[in-house]
């Protein structure tokens, strides 16, 4: 990791080693924010999915029963 | 089929991406002025033109709505929004770290920058809008109305940059100072949209399963109604 931060720090123009360092943080900053944007995008669609799953099976059950008690109730 | 297409998509994005990213940060050499934090340039700009593509999808899918009243388009527009409200707050976001790097602040209240911030807004309201109404096809109405409306920001989000006098860098790809970019950056820049595009497909096929179960559900309360 550090030969290639010196290297990079040798690339780096007019920068001092610490403006270039910081520079390099924010840069992983953006990239990690974009990512982490687009993953809790992920996990709120997961967590939807799974309540809608749950309503889904809820809904099927009551209306099981109900057709059952229609059912007994004819017979 | 789709499964398939989804499983091909991943694979590829994945590869793409780290790829990428790899040229990205070991390859490419610093930009003079701005150094590193340059890079940025890879994720925002195709994340932007990806919230786009979006927000255009879900204009025809509206404006189809209208015509046929199909509740399919509908859905699609549902979808395609979210995934480009998704894209749009990467953006707005990487653009702020950009920002506070070289202008030595998050926020500055350009027209680009509030134009977009406004898109956002009008989009989330459009989201919003739809969890206010139950009935379907009085919520398919209004949300493509103002999913409508929400797209005229759009071109001036685009046109800003050229309408107004703005901190925001010119045109990188279009316009008179397009030519700026040196062919690989350019390069580039294209090639890393690939996998953000893939990416926004994978995550539109998300989120249209969630419209395929709402529908069903939809179905199953009618018939508890009925019974």
């Amino acid at each position: 990791m550090m030969p290639m931060l010196s290297l990079l720090l040798q690339v780096a123009g007019g920068f001092t080693p610490d403006q270039y360092a910081r520079n390099f943080v924010f840069l992983f900053y953006g990239l990690l924010t974009a990512w982490l944007v687009l993953l809790g995008f992920v996990g709120l669609l997961f967590a939807r999915d799974r309540k809608l799953r749950r309503e889904l099976e809820r809904l099927r059950l009551m209306l099981e029963d109900q057709e059952k008690e229609h059912s007994g109730g004819r017979q | 089929m789709r499964d398939k297409a989804v499983a091909v998509s991943s694979w590829l994005a994945a590869l793409l991406l780290a790829g990428n990213l790899a040229l990205i940060l070991l390859v490419f050499p610093d930009e003079q002025e701005q150094g590193p934090i340059f890079r940025i340039i890879f994720f925002h700009v195709p994340m932007a033109w990806t919230a786009f593509v979006a927000f255009f999808a879900a204009l025809i899918a509206s404006i189809l709505y209208l015509a046929s009243k199909n509740l399919r388009y509908d859905a699609f527009a549902a979808a395609v929004t979210e995934v480009g409200l998704a894209f749009g707050a990467a953006n707005l976001l990487t653009g702020m770290i950009w920002g506070r790097v070289i202008w030595g602040a998050f926020w500055v209240w350009d027209p680009r920058l509030t134009s977009m911030l406004v898109g956002w807004l009008l989009y989330a309201g459009y989201v919003m809008l739809r969890r206010a109404i139950e009935e379907p096809t009085e919520r398919a109405r209004m949300s493509a109305v103002v999913s409508i409306f929400a797209f005229a920001d759009v071109p001036i989000i685009f046109f800003s940059i050229q309408w107004w006098r703005t901190h925001h860098p010119q045109p990188v790809v279009w316009g008179s100072s397009g030519g700026h970019m040196s062919p690989e950056y350019w390069f580039m820049l294209f090639f890393n949209w690939i996998p953000i595009l893939l990416v926004g497909y994978l995550l539109l096929e998300l989120r249209m399963r969630q419209e395929r179960l709402s529908r069903e559900l939809d179905a199953l309360r009618r018939e508890a109604h009925a019974l």
